[in-house]
C-alpha cells in the first residue's frame, strides 16, 4: 500500500494498516506528530480515570435522608401523615416546577429538625466537593489550555459567591431560599469539577 | 442534590409540629408619586414584585415572616426589621434596613424572610436593587435599571429603555418596547418580543434571543447562545459554546471560539469564524465568509459570494449564486452548483467541483482533483487546475472550443476528447485545441494522471 497522509485516521481504527502507517511515519514529520499524540492519549487516558468517594458517598447519603422520615412517622397519625405529604408535594411541585413568569417562593423560613438535616446534606455535600477538586485541582491549576482557564475562572467566581452566600446564610440561618440557593451553588460547583475532568479526559 | 435539599426544605415547611416560634408582620404604605418622579427600592434577602396602575401614588406592601427559638425573639426580630421609605424632589426611595449585629446578642437562631409587594405608577422609571432575592417587573412603561445577585429577575410587558443585571440568577424578559441591556454572569438569561437592541452580556450562562426588533449584540462565554428572528444586525462573540442564529433580516457576525456556529436564514451577509468546532450554514441572502480552524465547513444556498477558509477539517458548499472560494489546509473541499467563479485550495485533500457557472482554478497539493461540468453552460469557461501527487479528473462543457495545455511528470494524459494536437506529443504532455479552441483548459500535475472526459 502506497501510505498518504489521508490514509492515517482510517490507520488509526484499522490494526492492519498500523504497520505502513509508522513507515510512512519515519518519512513525514506531520503524521509522526499525530501518531506520536494518539500514542500519548492512550497511555495517558487510563490514568486519568478516577474513582472518587462521590460515586458511593451520594447514594449513602440519600439513603440516609430516606431513612430519616421513616423515622419519624410514627409520631404522626395517619391522617396528619397525609397531610403532610400532601402539603410537601404541593409545596414541592411549586418550588421544583414553577411555571414561566413565576419566581421562586422567598418567605419560607426551616424548622429545626429540617435545618439539621439540611445542614448534614450540606456538609456532605462541601465534602464531595472537597474530594473532588482534590482530585481535578491540581490538574486544572497547571493546564495551560483556554478552557481550563474558563474553568478556573467560574470556580473561583463559584467559590466567592459560595463564601458570600454562606456569610449571609450564617445571619439567617432558618431562611430556605437561602439555603436553597447555597444548595444551587454547590451543585454547580460540582457539575463544574466534573464537566472539567469529562473534558479533561475527552481532550 | 438539589432536589434532595429542596425536598428537605418543602417538607419541613410543611411539617406542622415544630419547636420554632414564628411570627409575621406587615407593612402597608401608600405614597404619591407625581409624574416626572421615579421609585428606587433597595431591598435584601427576600423578593421584590412590581406591578404597575394608572395612579399617581405608590402602593407599598412589606410582608415580613420571623422565627426564632422564643416568640418574643421572633417578634423583636420581626420589629427590627425597618422598612424606610423616603420622599424627594426626585421621587420615592424605598429600602430595607436589617438588624446589625448587635441587635443579634441574646437573641439565638432568629431567622427572616421579606417579601415586597408595590404597585406603582406604569409611568415612572424605576430603580430596583436587591440582594439574594428575586425581582419581577410587569408592565412599566417607563426606563428601569433592575439588579440582584443570587435571585431571577421577570421583566414582562415593559417600555422604553431597560437595564438588567443578575450574578448567578436567571433573567427573563418578554414583550419591551424599547431597547435592553442585560448583563447576567451564571445565570440563564432569555429575551423574546423586544421592538427595539438588545444586548446582552453573560459569562457561563446559556443565551436565548427571539422576536428581536434592532440591533442584537451578544457578548458571552462558556454558555450557547440561541438568537431567533432578529430584525436588525446580529453580532455575537462567545466561546466554548454553541452558537446558532435563525431568520436574521440583516447581517450576521459570530465569532466563536471551541464552539459549534449555524446560521440559517439570513437575509443579509454572514461572517462566521470559530475554532476546533464545526461550522454550518444555510440559506444566506447576501453571502457568507468562514473562517475555522480545525472546523468542518458545511453550507447551503447562498445568495451573493461564499468564501470559506478552514484547516484540519472538510469544506462542502453547495447552492452559491456568486463566486465561491474555498480554501483548505488538510481537508477535502467540495464545491456543488456555484454561480460565479470557483477558486479552491487545499494540501493534503481532495477537490471536486460540480456545476461552476464562470472561471475554475483549482491550485491542490497532495490531493485529486475532480472537476464535472453540467453540460448546461454553453459559453467559455476557463479552466485551470494543478495539483501534485493526485489524478485529475475533468469534464468540459459541451459545444465549447479549448485551448489545452496539459502537463504531468509521473503519469499519463487521457481524453476521450477528440483533441487537434499542436506540436509534440507525449505521454506526459498535451498542448491543442478541443472543437475550434479559444477557451483556457491548463492542467498542471506530477505523480498523478490527467483524464479529459465527457
Amino acid at each position: 500500500m502506497i501510505f498518504q497522509c489521508g490514509d492515517l485516521e482510517r490507520a488509526l481504527r484499522t490494526p492492519e494498516l498500523m504497520p505502513d502507517a509508522r513507515a510512512h511515519a519515519e518519512r513525514c514529520e506531520h503524521c509522526r506528530t499525530q501518531l506520536y499524540l494518539w500514542a500519548e492519549i492512550s497511555r495517558v487516558a487510563p490514568e486519568l480515570h478516577q474513582d472518587w468517594e462521590s460515586d458511593r458517598l451520594w447514594p449513602r447519603i440519600q439513603a440516609s435522608l430516606m431513612a430519616e422520615p421513616v423515622k419519624a412517622r410514627s409520631r404522626f397519625s395517619p391522617f396528619l401523615r397525609l397531610t403532610l405529604a400532601a402539603a410537601a408535594t404541593i409545596a414541592l411541585a411549586v418550588v421544583l416546577l414553577y411555571p414561566r413568569h413565576t419566581m421562586p417562593p422567598a418567605d419560607e423560613l426551616l424548622t429545626d429538625a429540617a435545618l439539621s438535616q439540611v445542614q448534614q446534606a450540606e456538609a456532605a455535600y462541601a465534602a464531595s466537593i472537597a474530594n473532588l477538586a482534590a482530585v481535578a485541582g491540581p490538574e486544572l491549576q497547571k493546564s495551560p489550555s483556554p478552557l481550563s482557564a474558563a474553568y478556573r475562572e467560574k470556580l473561583t467566581m463559584l467559590d466567592s459567591a459560595i463564601a458570600a452566600l454562606k456569610t449571609t446564610a450564617a445571619q439567617n440561618p432558618y431562611n430556605a431560599y437561602l439555603r436553597s440557593e447555597l444548595a444551587s451553588l454547590y451543585g454547580e460547583k460540582k457539575r463544574t469539577l466534573e464537566e472539567w475532568m469529562k473534558d479533561a479526559k475527552r481532550n | 442534590m438539589r432536589s434532595v435539599i429542596s425536598v428537605l426544605l418543602v417538607a419541613a415547611c410543611a411539617a406542622a409540629a415544630s419547636a420554632r416560634q414564628e411570627v409575621t408582620r406587615e407593612f402597608q404604605k401608600t405614597l404619591p408619586l407625581v409624574s416626572g418622579r421615579s421609585l428606587k427600592v433597595e431591598h435584601s434577602q427576600g423578593n421584590i414584585t412590581i406591578h404597575t396602575h394608572a395612579k399617581a401614588e405608590v402602593d407599598i406592601h412589606a410582608s415580613m415572616k420571623c422565627s426564632a427559638d422564643r416568640v418574643e425573639d421572633a417578634r423583636e426580630g420581626c420589629d427590627g426589621i425597618k422598612i424606610l421609605v423616603e420622599e424627594s424632589s426626585s421621587g420615592v426611595w424605598l429600602r430595607t434596613q436589617l438588624p446589625n449585629s448587635d441587635f443579634f446578642h441574646g437573641r439565638r437562631n432568629l431567622s427572616w424572610a421579606i417579601n415586597l409587594d408595590i404597585d406603582m405608577p406604569d409611568s415612572a422609571p424605576l430603580e430596583a436593587r436587591s440582594h439574594f432575592g428575586s425581582i419581577s417587573v410587569t408592565d412599566l412603561h417607563a426606563p428601569a435599571v433592575v439588579a440582584t445577585n443570587n435571585g431571577k429577575v421577570l421583566f414582562i410587558g415593559g417600555r422604553g429603555r431597560q437595564r438588567i443585571e443578575d450574578s448567578f440568577g436567571d433573567v427573563e424578559v418578554a414583550r419591551n418596547d424599547g431597547d435592553v441591556t442585560i448583563v447576567d454572569s451564571n445565570g440563564r438569561v432569555t429575551a423574546s418580543d423586544i421592538t427595539g437592541a438588545l444586548e446582552i452580556r453573560d459569562n457561563f450562562g446559556e443565551i436565548n434571543a427571539s422576536g428581536i426588533g434592532k440591533r442584537l449584540d451578544v457578548s458571552a462565554g462558556n454558555g450557547n447562545v440561541n438568537a431567533t428572528s432578529v430584525s436588525g444586525s446580529v453580532t455575537i462573540s462567545d466561546s466554548f459554546g454553541k452558537v446558532m442564529v435563525r431568520d436574521a433580516k440583516a447581517d450576521v457576525t459570530v465569532q466563536n471560539q471551541n464552539g459549534i456556529v449555524e446560521a440559517t436564514g439570513v437575509t443579509g451577509t454572514a461572517d462566521l469564524r470559530t475554532s476546533f468546532a464545526p461550522v454550518r450554514f444555510s440559506r444566506i441572502g447576501k453571502g457568507v465568509t468562514v473562517h475555522g480552524q480545525n472546523s468542518e465547513v458545511i453550507g447551503d444556498t447562498v445568495g451573493g459570494p461564499a468564501t470559506v477558509d478552514t484547516s484540519f477539517g472538510s469544506i462542502d458548499v453547495r447552492g452559491v449564486k456568486g463566486a465561491g472560494r474555498l480554501t483548505n489546509q488538510n481537508g477535502n473541499v467540495r464545491g456543488t452548483d456555484i454561480g460565479g467563479e470557483a477558486y479552491a485550495r487545499t494540501s493534503f485533500g481532495g477537490v471536486t467541483l460540480e456545476d461552476v457557472g464562470e472561471r475554475i482554478t483549482v491550485d491542490s497539493q497532495n490531493g485529486s482533483i475532480t472537476v464535472r461540468s453540467s453540460g448546461a453552460a454553453k459559453k467559455c469557461q476557463p479552466i485551470s487546475l494543478s495539483t501534485n501527487f493526485g489524478p485529475i479528473k475533468v469534464s468540459i462543457p459541451q459545444g465549447v472550443g479549448y485551448d489545452v495545455t496539459a502537463r504531468t511528470t509521473f503519469g499519463r494524459i487521457t481524453s476521450q476528447l477528440p483533441v487537434t494536437v499542436n506540436g509534440q506529443v507525449g505521454g506526459e504532455s498535451l498542448s491543442g485545441k478541443i472543437g475550434g479552441g479559444g477557451c483556457e483548459l491548463r492542467l498542471n500535475n506530477s505523480n498523478g494522471s490527467i483524464d479529459i472526459v465527457n
